[in-house]
């Protein structure tokens, strides 16, 4: 027979049918069968959720931690790992090639958020001369780098010391059961303000503080120490611990002064002090260091490093270039007396050389400055003392011009074996010999290179002078920070202005615009270091900042030039404060990555016409699988004679109900007397708002018809009156619980709406499936049209190559309710040639409710 | 002489460490483990400063801060805050606290704190030897 009239002949007569096998199986088995299809749907609602959540947090480069990644990839893989099982539970067969499938997406996300693998050096403490650069992950950058430079240059004085491992952090960690508690409570607790980040940061802290060291780890410190002991040569030796984290002070991410370091610390305490020094993982400022930055939490293992401490005469930091300019001619040595930490932490305005690094190191100018404190260390106390300086001492250079000199030299040796510009920090011994005793890469932040006129210069400045320590100009208010007090009550977008750029206040960073201090040396310092990596300007040594500039006044500070001025409200100002990008961070690309494995249908059907494993490349495909494998099955059941309702409305095509809620099926095994009345839209809330959607719609009868086919339309029109009760019907709801169903087969389409709408939001979705056929694919600018207009009304919309999903998941039952309304409406316009221009009232979301058609 | 500091303080471990630290640093520090001891520790004889820990089981903090007040308005009373009394910290800086810290505290950081309420009726730590004691 020629195919149009065996397609005729199927029409008229109902077309050839599957035969109406396991209906009864199915009936017997429907309450494990309703309660298996209620279960799928709950999961992929909250499947959809997560998806929805991590889209957002991509497109709006929103704040996001590793463990947000985590979390949402574990509870994605979850809940479409139960989809399948549910799926199994409906149909009794395996599905291996979708669980296979499953098995592997979950294994290739599964790589992509776990941690780094496992250290591979199993020792738990390790001498300082044994380590090199290549072992970063295990003892930590700092330390690597240190242990590079004691093997490779045995002329230069190191301290002699011993790094703890990351093998011993783990070891610490799992033997108090500590990875999953600290997990647990990043994960729950929620972070509202500072104070709620305080709470957590302390709680995490003396969780670890609390915790036991294993034997076995104690063990190794004590033998290390020992050995420590034999070198130096005597008992009680005092030693410098140090935080080494994988992951610490890489060029992009210094962490400067965001962990602990001790110094001074005598046998006795040195557990303690460890405990301490990994607790600091979780001290406030490196916390917001790392959710700022979009640091993976799990990827930095906290080692330690302890070494022997030298008998310090001055210390400083030296940079082997400038950081704020893209001059390379010039070494910058910072120096005080007493230890370096009278610098890093910003107590005094340190003496300043700058050298010339060609053809030979040159003295080139050298500041001086009143060094009124320094810190020491003395044996009969733990830790260090600040001590005021004797007036004599205080304008004494703490260098003298051969000690710059060999400092410049050793600066240009390791900067030339790292091949990159080095931030150093020495000590010079009592007798006068340079030691190292941390080297990082230097972070550079370059200023504007251009002589560009200072800002309002009509306007005089409310301060001039002192020493810019990260470039840029910012507008803002001015907040004075003195205390941990006033750290949780800084307003988003001010200017700190400080007595002394405490690296604790770095934890501002994400919020403060710029950084005005009355002490510090200008470029060096942990303080100026992170803000460089903020890329927020700073003026440090300003006299009198905390007094001259009134608190809430709004400033325009100018680090550049140096100068503050007074400023406009920020209405007025067309700059606005510079927002931090979490883009291209570690975190942003691991979700990034995930979601490519996770997200966006490869196909808008992929059971159309045969699952494929080229089909199935996303968990969205795992899922959509599911669901519609779920859907064919317990659509079986229509072919239950008498089981189908009518739809009791006045339309010109007939519809029909399967509705499982329907008390007469709970009881009723007798199949053969099954006869269901007509069924009223309003008996199910989903069933009304769908049909409130397409009701509004004109359907003319079989309104997918070629328009040239009136004869075939006439003879359809005969068909359905003949036909009215002959199952199945291709306009067909399916009722169940809190969920709806509509399938509608279309000559030029097929359309799958499914809404569940219950009491919990997360388990809520409605998704349509428009799915079209050959020719009838729309144009591209049909689509955008409707892509704008789906996108407008708060859906997400996946276009693939055979058809469309327009879907939205976690809203309350009312509004998934609207939006089924809205999609059902979608689907009688789509199902018409002409896209439509504008929403009817009552059908746009955002117009106020609207419960009768 | 050294300074004398009164540590009330519940978590034992926590106390024991300080009082080593302190110790080597001329501070006398007399711990005690509850609220109510400290009341008792006042009592018997004067203290240049406190260090008070807010979450106590037997008296809250905050009650013993107000008796603090009232048996030495002079004496600087520094708050050390564990999980989640930041909130009653503030509270406590509002009925006279000094400052307060949170556990786990930097011991350079509390130093500071104890030296800056000592010497503030005498005019503040700047350009003196910060160290407690004057040592």
């Amino acid at each position: 027979m020629p195919n149009p009239l065996l397609r005729l002949y199927h029409h008229l007569l109902g077309g050839p049918r599957p035969c109406p096998r396991l209906t009864a199986e199915h009936m017997a088995n429907l309450p494990t069968l309703k309660n298996s299809w209620k279960l799928l749907l709950g999961a992929q609602g909250r499947f959809l959720h997560l998806v929805n959540g991590a889209r957002a947090a991509l497109r709006d480069n929103s704040f996001i931690s590793m463990v947000f990644v985590r979390s949402q990839c574990t509870s994605a893989c979850v809940n479409v790992f139960a989809m399948l099982r549910h799926l199994r539970e409906i149909t009794g067969c395996d599905h291996a090639e979708l669980t296979d499938t499953f098995q592997d997406l979950r294994k290739r996300i599964d790589r992509l958020i776990a941690g780094q693998a496992p250290a591979p050096i199993q020792e738990l403490t390790l001498p300082l001369s044994s380590v090199d650069k290549s072992m970063s992950l295990s003892v930590g950058t700092k330390m690597a780098y240190l242990g590079e430079i004691k093997k490779r240059f045995r002329e230069l004085s190191v301290p002699d010391g011993f790094v703890i491992t990351s093998a011993a952090y783990n070891l610490f960690l799992d033997h108090n059961g500590l990875r999953d508690e600290i997990n647990r409570r990043l994960q729950t607790q929620v972070i509202r303000d500072m104070a709620d980040m305080f709470r957590l940061s302390s709680e995490l802290q003396l969780l670890i503080i609390n915790s036991p060291l294993p034997d076995k780890l104690q063990e190794s410190i004590h033998a290390a120490y020992r050995e420590l002991e034999a070198l130096a040569g005597h008992r009680g030796v005092r030693v410098a611990v140090r935080s080494s984290a994988v992951g610490e002070d890489a060029e992009e991410t210094s962490f400067a002064g965001q962990y602990r370091t001790e110094l001074n610390v005598s046998e006795e305490l040195l557990f303690t002090t460890y405990k301490e020094i990994m607790a600091s993982k979780y001290a406030l400022t490196a916390m917001n260091y790392r959710f700022s930055r979009g640091l993976k939490d799990e990827d930095m293992p906290m080692c330690v490093g302890c070494m022997v401490m030298v008998d310090t005469a001055s210390a400083g930091v030296m940079y082997t270039q400038d950081p704020t300019s893209a001059d390379s001619g010039t070494i910058f040595i910072n120096a005080v007396h007493g230890l370096a930490k009278a610098i890093s932490d910003g107590y005094v305005t340190p003496d300043l050389w700058k050298i010339s690094r060609h053809p030979e190191p040159g003295i080139m100018h050298k500041t001086i400055r009143s060094k009124e404190q320094k810190f020491v260390s003395f044996l009969s106390e733990e830790g260090v003392t600040l001590l005021a300086t004797t007036p004599a001492q205080r304008l004494q250079p703490s260098l003298t011009d051969q000690q710059v000199l060999e400092l410049s030299r050793i600066g240009l040796l390791l900067e030339n074996h790292f091949g990159c510009p080095l931030d150093v920090e020495w000590a010079v011994n009592k007798a006068g010999h340079a030691t190292v005793l941390q080297s990082r890469p230097l972070k550079r932040v370059y200023g504007r290179q251009d002589a560009v006129q200072p800002v309002h210069n009509a306007t005089r400045p409310l301060l001039a002078g002192g020493q810019m320590a990260s470039p840029g100009r910012a507008t803002g208010r001015v907040y004075v920070v003195r205390t941990n007090n006033d750290l949780l009550h800084f307003p988003e977008g001010a200017v700190l202005v400080t007595p002394r750029p405490h690296p604790r206040w770095s934890a501002l960073l994400p919020r403060a615009v710029a950084i005005v201090s009355e002490c510090g040396g200008g470029i060096f310092g942990h303080l100026a270091n992170i803000a460089r990596e903020f890329g927020i300007p700073a003026i440090f040594d300003v006299k009198d900042a905390c007094t001259i500039l009134e608190a809430d006044a709004w400033i325009t500070i100018d680090a550049d030039q140096q100068v503050i001025f007074p400023a406009m409200k920020p209405e007025d100002n067309a700059e606005l404060p510079p927002r931090h990008s979490l883009r291209d961070t570690p975190v942003y690309t691991t979700l990034a990555e995930v979601m490519k494995n996770v997200d966006a249908p490869t196909s808008a059907n992929p059971l159309d016409p045969r699952i494929t494993p080229e089909r199935i490349k996303t968990l969205r495909d795992v899922a959509q699988t599911s669901h519609l494998l779920a859907c064919r099955e317990i659509l079986k059941l229509s072919h239950v004679p008498g089981i189908l309702a009518p739809l009791a409305v006045d339309h010109p095509t007939n519809w029909w109900v399967l509705d499982l809620n329907n008390q007469r099926l709970k009881d009723n095994r007798d199949l053969d007397a099954l006869s269901m009345e007509p069924v009223s839209f309003t008996a199910h809330h989903l069933l009304e708002g769908i049909w409130q959607g397409i009701g509004r719609q004109q359907w003319p009868l079989f309104a997918n018809s070629p328009r040239r086919s009136r004869l075939l339309r006439s003879l359809r029109r005969l068909h359905a009156a003949v036909r009215p009760l002959s199952p199945p019907r291709p306009r067909l709801f399916l009722l169940l619980e809190d969920a709806a169903l509509l399938i509608l087969s279309l000559e030029r389409a097929f359309f799958l709406l499914h809404a569940h709408a219950g009491e919990h939001a997360e388990e809520n979705f409605v998704q349509l499936l428009w799915q079209w056929f050959g020719q009838q694919t729309p144009s591209t600018s049909r689509l955008e049209q409707l892509a704008v207009l789906l996108h407008e009304q708060g859906f997400n919309l996946d276009v693939a190559p055979d058809g469309l999903l327009a879907w939205s998941a976690g809203q309350p039952s009312e509004t998934t309710v609207r939006q089924a309304r809205l999609l059902g409406y979608f689907m009688g316009t789509v199902q018409q040639l002409q896209a439509p221009s504008e929403l009817p009232p009552g059908i746009d979301l955002k117009s106020p409710s609207k419960t009768s058609s | 002489m050294p300074v004398r500091l009164l540590l009330v303080d519940d978590e034992k471990g926590f106390g024991e460490i300080l009082t080593k630290r302190l110790g080597r640093r001329n501070i006398s520090v007399t711990s005690v483990l509850s609220g109510k001891e400290g009341v008792r520790a006042l009592r018997g004889q004067d203290f240049d400063v406190v260090l008070l820990d807010l979450k106590m089981e037997d008296l809250d903090g905050i009650e013993v801060l107000k008796i603090f007040k009232i048996m030495a308005p002079e004496m600087p009373v520094i708050i050390l805050t564990g999980h989640g009394s930041e909130q009653a910290a503030r509270d406590g800086l509002a009925l006279g606290a000094e400052d307060y810290l949170m556990k786990p505290c930097d011991l350079d950081e509390l130093l500071g704190k104890i030296s800056s309420a000592i010497q503030k009726p005498q005019g503040g730590p700047h350009g003196t030897d910060q160290r407690p004691g004057g040592g």
